[in-house]
C-alpha cells in the first residue's frame, strides 16, 4: 500500500485523546483478511518498489479532494528528508489545500518541486528526463491524469504514460501515486489501460448521508477490494476532515 | 563439439515444448527475434535501463524493463485491449533472450536515454 | 494471481544454462534486413516449428483415433490422469481448470469424507483449442492422456499440469454431451492481468553475452557472418522427422542418421514399365532391396537402395550383415510419405515390431524426467518415409555397428500349432517349417513365377496332434508373384523336398498362411526360435484326411471304394467312405490310371485338392501326389 496515503489518512483522522486511527494492513491486494486491527502502519519492503510501496492509484470524482490529499503526502513526504519531491500537474494548484496541517518547517515546502507540464508529450518528456533530476527525487505524485487523457487518446496513450511513470519511479526506487478522475462510462479508451498498470487503488466514491453539514460532500474512501473504512468530508472551503465509519465520531483536524 | 550441442538441443526441446504450450504461436515469433539477436538492451550511466526490439519488419519497439509495456500495435491489440496474452512477442522476445544471453548491449548517455524512453518506433 | 507466478516460475525454470553465443563487440543493432516469413535455418524457432508440427499431426491422429474408437481398452491405464472438474474459467485465453485427482480409476464419486487422505488437488492449462473440444465444465469427468507434464511451483501448494492437448471428456450421459454443442456456461474471465508485474530471469554470471573465447558451441550464427550452413547440421542426428523436416523435398541430405535396421527385404523391382508383374526379367528374380529403420523417437522409414545389381539371393546377405545392427545412414533422399490407409502391408510389418522394446525418446520431453508415458500407450505409427539412398560396395552411406542393437525387435519365430492358435489374423508372424510339398513342383529357372506358389508345411507339433483336437496336420502357404522369392531357394526345394525352411514375416490368413510384400524365405534357421528344441519330423507325413471341411489348394489323404468309371475320360469316382456326401473326382493329370476298379478299394492316397465345382454335383477334383518321406532323396 502507498504508505504515505495512509499516514496522511492518519494524519487527517487523528483523534485528539492522541489514539492513532488503525490504516488498513500491510498486505496485498489479494490479502484475504485486509484488516490487521492489531498491526500499526509499517513500513513494508515489497521486491521492486522502494519502501514506500507499490504505486496507488487514487481515483474520485472531481472536486473530492483528491489534490489536497495529494498534497498533504507531498509534504509528509518531504518532511521525510529523503530527497525532492516531484508534483506534476496540468494545472497550477489555485491555492494550497485545505488540510490545515502546514509543515512544521516552512524549508519543507522548497523541496517540492511544482512543474505543470500542459501536453501528454511534455509529461512523457518529463517523465524520461527525471533521472537527470539531482538529487535523485524520493517521491513522485501526479494530480489529474484524465487531463492528459483527452477522449480522442486509446489505450496505447494510456498504456505509454502509465507505464513509463512506473519505469520512473522503479529507477528512482521512490513512491509514486497518481490520482485521476475515472471516465463515466464504459472502460474503453485510455483509462482501461491505466488501470492494468495499477492494481493497488484508492477509491473515492460519493456518500449518500443525511448527518453531514450543508457544506460539505462526503465520499467514501475504499482500498481495493475492502470495504470503506473512511468517511471524507470535503467542505466548500476546500477543508478536510475524516470520520470513521465505525467509529461514527468525528474527529477534528 | 556435437554433444554439448545435442545436450543443449535436448534441453531446448523440452522448455520449447512448456514454452508452446502457454504462449501458443508467439513462442515462434519471439524465438525467431532471439535467434536473429533481435533484441537489443540499452543502458545509461545513472543506472536507467531499456530494451529495443527489432520486429520482423524491421521497424523497432520499446519495451520497458519494470512493467510490461512494448510500443507495437500487437500489444495494445492483444493485450490491452482483448486481454489475449499478458505480453506480445517482443516481451516474451526479451525475457526470452535475458534467459539466454543473447541480448545485444548498448551503452548510451543519460540525454539520450530521455530519448529512447520516449518510445518512438524506429 | 496464480498464473503470473506460475509463468514465472515457467520461465524461471526455462532459463537455460547456454553457452556462449558469439557477439561481435560493439556492434549497434540498429537496422535491419527486413527478412520473410520463413524462419531462420537452423535457429531455435525452426527447431520449434517443427516440434509444433510433430505435435499437431500427434493431436490430430490422438484425436480422431479417439473420435473413431468408441470403447477406450479396459485395461492398462498407466499415465492416464483421471480427475473431476472442480471450477474452471477463462484467464488470457488459456483455461483453467481446478481439478480433484479421482483415486478410483472406475468411479466418479470422490473420496468420501471419511477418508484421511488429502484430496489431491491439481490446477489443469488447457489451450483455447483444447478447451473448445472439451467444453469442460463443473463435475465433468476428464481423462488426460500422455504425454503431459507436471509443474511443482514455488510457493504453490497446487501442482499445475501442462501440455493438455490429449483430453478427453468422458461423461456417462450422452444426452448431457447433445446439451453441451448449445448454449454452454462460459467459464468467467478472470479480470485482467496487472502489467506492472514483471519476471525476474535468473542468470548466472557466466551468462552473459560477452564472450571471450570465441570458439564456444554456437547455436544460431550471426545473419551478417559468413558461414556455410552445413557446419551446424553436419551432426549425427538420432531423429528422422528431423531429416525429413529440414531437408523437404529436394536433393540428397548431407545429414547422417543412426537407425536401427529392424527387416531387411527385397521388394519387386519397379522398372519404370509398369507395375506388371507379367513382366519377365531375363536375369531372373530382380528385386529392390529394402531395409525397414527405425530412429530412436520410435519413428519407421522403408529405405530403398539404389544398388547396382540385386537379386533376391544378396537379400539374404545383406539381411545377416545389417538386420538388427546400428548403422549411420547419409545421403537419404525423401521419395514419399506414406500412411496406413496406402500402404497397408508396410504397417502389418511397423505394428508387428510395436511397442517397442526399449523405451523411445519423445520430442519434448526430457529423457530424465518422469516419463508419464509407457509405450504400452503409445499409438503404433500412422505415417512412414519412404526414402532411398544409393548404395554401392565399399561405399560409405552405410555404416553399420558391430553388436545387435538392443533396439532390435527380431521375429518371433512360433511353432505351427502357436501360429494356428495364438497369432490373430492379419498379423504377421514367423516360423521355421518343413515344407512337404510345393504347387507347382518344377520351377521354371529363368523367371519370376507369374502365378500362385504353394508350399505346404508341417512340423512336430502339427504331425503330432491328439485325436479330438480341430487342428490341421498340414498348412498350406500361398505364395503370389508379389512377394520376391529367391530363385535358387525354388531351385533348391523342387525335388528336394522335404526341406524345412524359416518363413519369416508372413500373414496369417484364415486358416493358411500367406507371404506378402516384405517376407522373407530363407533356407538359414534362426537363431532365436521357440521352435529350437522341438525336432524335425520323421517318417511319413500324415495328411488330414478329406472331409466336408476340405478347401480348395490343400493336402488331404483320402480313402474309399470305386463306384463309378468315367470311361471316356478315364475317371473313377471312388466314394469317400468317411463322410460319404461327396463325389470325388480324379483330374485327367493323374498318374495313377483306374482300370476295373469298381468295388475296389483305393487309399489312402495323397492327394491335392484343386478345387470344388459347384455343378452339376457339389464335387472335388484331386490329384494323386507323391509325399516323399523325409530322409529320403
Amino acid at each position: 500500500m502507498a504508505q504515505v496515503l495512509c499516514r496522511v489518512l492518519c494524519e487527517l483522522g487523528k483523534h485528539p485523546r492522541g489514539c492513532c486511527l488503525q490504516g488498513p494492513g500491510a498486505g496485498s491486494p489479494q490479502d484475504p483478511d485486509p484488516v490487521r486491527k492489531d498491526s500499526p502502519i509499517s513500513v513494508q519492503e515489497e521486491p521492486g518498489y522502494g519502501p514506500q510501496g507499490p504505486p496507488l492509484l487514487l481515483l474520485g470524482p472531481s472536486r473530492s479532494g483528491k489534490s489536497g490529499l495529494l498534497f498533504m503526502a507531498a509534504v509528509l513526504a518531504a518532511e521525510e528528508g529523503a530527497g525532492p519531491v516531484i508534483f506534476l500537474s496540468r494545472d497550477p494548484l489555485q491555492k494550497v489545500p485545505g488540510t490545515g496541517r502546514t509543515a512544521r518547517d516552512p524549508l519543507t515546502l522548497k523541496q517540492i518541486r511544482f512543474l505543470y507540464p500542459a501536453t501528454p508529450e511534455e509529461l512523457l518528456r518529463q517523465l524520461s528526463s527525471l533521472h537527470l533530476a539531482s538529487p535523485s527525487p524520493s517521491f513522485l505524485l501526479l494530480d489529474g491524469l484524465e487531463r492528459y487523457l483527452p477522449p480522442c487518446s486509446g489505450p496505447a496513450e494510456g498504456a505509454h504514460i502509465s507505464a513509463l511513470l512506473l519505469d520512473a519511479a522503479s529507477h528512482l526506487r521512490c513512491g509514486l501515486v497518481v490520482s485521476a478522475v475515472p471516465p463515466a462510462d464504459g472502460t474503453e479508451g485510455p483509462f482501461m489501460a491505466v488501470e492494468r498498470y495499477f492494481p493497488t487503488r484508492c477509491q473515492l466514491y460519493p456518500e449518500m448521508t443525511t448527518d453531514v453539514e450543508e457544506t460539505a460532500a462526503a465520499y467514501n474512501i475504499a482500498f481495493s477490494n475492502y470495504l470503506p473504512e473512511w468517511i471524507l468530508h470535503v467542505q466548500e472551503d476546500g477543508k478536510l476532515k475524516i470520520f470513521p465509519i465505525k467509529a461514527q465520531r468525528p474527529a477534528d483536524t | 563439439n556435437a554433444v554439448d550441442l545435442g545436450a543443449v538441443l535436448e534441453q531446448f526441446s523440452l522448455v520449447f515444448c512448456r514454452l508452446k504450450f502457454i504462449f501458443g504461436p508467439m513462442a515462434l515469433h519471439a524465438l525467431d527475434l532471439v535467434d536473429l539477436r533481435s533484441v537489443l538492451h540499452i543502458t545509461s550511466p545513472c543506472g536507467r535501463s531499456t530494451y529495443q526490439v527489432t520486429g520482423s519488419s524491421g521497424k523497432t519497439y520499446t519495451c520497458y524493463k519494470s512493467c510490461h509495456y512494448c510500443s507495437c500495435p500487437a500489444f495494445i491489440f492483444s493485450v490491452l485491449r482483448k486481454n489475449d496474452s499478458m505480453l506480445c512477442k517482443h516481451i516474451l522476445a526479451v525475457y526470452l533472450s535475458q534467459a539466454m544471453g543473447a541480448c545485444q548491449e548498448l551503452s548510451v548517455s543519460d540525454q539520450q536515454m530521455c530519448d529512447i524512453l520516449l518510445a518512438k518506433d524506429g | 494471481g496464480m498464473t503470473n507466478s506460475e509463468w514465472k516460475v515457467v520461465l524461471q525454470s526455462s532459463c537455460l544454462r547456454h553457452h556462449s553465443v558469439i557477439t561481435a563487440e560493439g556492434q549497434s543493432y540498429f537496422g535491419h534486413v527486413a527478412h520473410s516469413l520463413f524462419l531462420y535455418r537452423g535457429g531455435l524457432a525452426e527447431r520449434l516449428s517443427r516440434l509444433q508440427n510433430r505435435e499437431r499431426s500427434a493431436v490430430s491422429f490422438w484425436r480422431h483415433q479417439r473420435d473413431s474408437d468408441c470403447k477406450m481398452p479396459s485395461g492398462d491405464k498407466c499415465g492416464i490422469l483421471m480427475l473431476k472438474i472442480i471450477e474452471v474459467h477463462e484467464e488470457c485465453s488459456m483455461q483453467v481448470a481446478l481439478c480433484q485427482k479421482l483415486l478410483d480409476p472406475s468411479s466418479s464419486v470422490t473420496s468420501s469424507s471419511t477418508d484421511c487422505s488429502p484430496v489431491k488437488m491439481l490446477k489443469v492449462l488447457f489451450t483455447c483449442h483444447t478447451a473448445a473440444q472439451l467444453k469442460g465444465q463443473p463435475d465433468d469427468i476428464i481423462h488426460i492422456h500422455p504425454p503431459w507434464l507436471k509443474l511443482n511451483l514455488r510457493n504453490e501448494s497446487i501442482p499445475v499440469i501442462l501440455n493438455t492437448h490429449f483430453t478427453q471428456r468422458v461423461t456417462g450421459n450422452v444426452k448431457d454431451s447433445k446439451d453441451r454443442k448449445g448454449s454452454a456456461v462460459l467459464p468467467d474471465r478472470r479480470r485482467p492481468v496487472p502489467l506492472s508485474l514483471v519476471f525476474k530471469i535468473d542468470t548466472e554470471p557466466d551468462n552473459k553475452s560477452k564472450c571471450e573465447e570465441p570458439q564456444k558451441v554456437r547455436v544460431g550464427s550471426q545473419p551478417c557472418c559468413q558461414e556455410q550452413p552445413s557446419t551446424l547440421n553436419f551432426t549425427v542426428n538420432d531423429s528422422l522427422l528431423d531429416v525429413v523436416e529440414t531437408q523437404g523435398a529436394a536433393g540428397w541430405s548431407e545429414t547422417s542418421i543412426r537407425v536401427v535396421v529392424q527387416r531387411v527385404y527385397g521388394l519387386p523391382s519397379r522398372d519404370g514399365l509398369g507395375a506388371s508383374s507379367a513382366h519377365q526379367q531375363p536375369c531372373g528374380g530382380r528385386a529392390e532391396l529394402c531395409l525397414l529403420i527405425q530412429d530412436a523417437y520410435g519413428i519407421f522409414s522403408e529405405l530403398q537402395l539404389q544398388c547396382n545389381y540385386v537379386t533376391a539371393a544378396d537379400i539374404e546377405n545383406y539381411s545377416s550383415r545389417w538386420e538388427g545392427r546400428a548403422c549411420c545412414l547419409s545421403g537419404m533422399k525423401i521419395l514419399q510419405r506414406t500412411t496406413r490407409g496406402r500402404a497397408p502391408g508396410l504397417f502389418s510389418l511397423i505394428d508387428s515390431l510395436w511397442p517397442p522394446l526399449l523405451p523411445i525418446k519423445i520430442h519434448g520431453q526430457d529423457q530424465g524426467q518422469l516419463s508419464c508415458c509407457s509405450e504400452i500407450n503409445l499409438p503404433p505409427p500412422s505415417f512412414c518415409y519412404i526414402l532411398a539412398v544409393h548404395h554401392s560396395e565399399g561405399g560409405d552411406r552405410i555404416q553399420e555397428e558391430d553388436k545387435i542393437s538392443d533396439f532390435y525387435l527380431p521375429p518371433v519365430v512360433h511353432t505351427l500349432d502357436k501360429i494356428l492358435q495364438v497369432v490373430d489374423i492379419l498379423q504377421r508372424c514367423s516360423f521355421w517349417a518343413t515344407v512337404i510339398y510345393m504347387k507347382p513342383e518344377t520351377i521354371h529357372s529363368d523367371s519370376s513365377p507369374q502365378e500362385d506358389t504353394w508350399m505346404f508345411v508341417t512340423d512336430v507339433t502339427l504331425q503330432h496332434t491328439s485325436e479330438g483336437l480341430l487342428r490341421p496336420r498340414v498348412l498350406a502357404v500361398c505364395i503370389p508373384p508379389s512377394c520376391v522369392l529367391d530363385l535358387n531357394l525354388l531351385q533348391t526345394l523342387c525335388g528336394n523336398l522335404p526341406r524345412t525352411l524359416y518363413f519369416k514375416d508372413t500373414v496369417k490368413e484364415n486358416g493358411r498362411i500367406i507371404c506378402i510384400e516384405r517376407t522373407v524365405l530363407s533356407l538359414q534357421k534362426p537363431l532365436l526360435s521357440y521352435a529350437a528344441g522341438v525336432s524335425e519330423p520323421t517318417g511319413p507325413v500324415i495328411l488330414d484326411e478329406l472331409d466336408s471341411r476340405t478347401e480348395a489348394n490343400s493336402l488331404c489323404s483320402v480313402k474309399g471304394i470305386i463306384i463309378g468309371v468315367n470311361e471316356r475320360a478315364s475317371f473313377s469316382w471312388p466314394a469317400c467312405n468317411k463322410c460319404g456326401s461327396n463325389k470325388l473326382q480324379q483330374s485327367a493329370g493323374n498318374r495313377i490310371k483306374f482300370f476295373g476298379v469298381i468295388g475296389r478299394e483305393v487309399g489312402p492316397l495323397d492327394c491335392f485338392v484343386q478345387a470344388w465345382s459347384g455343378h452339376p454335383d457339389s464335387s472335388l477334383a484331386l490329384e494323386e501326389i507323391c509325399l516323399a518321406s523325409p530322409g529320403s532323396g
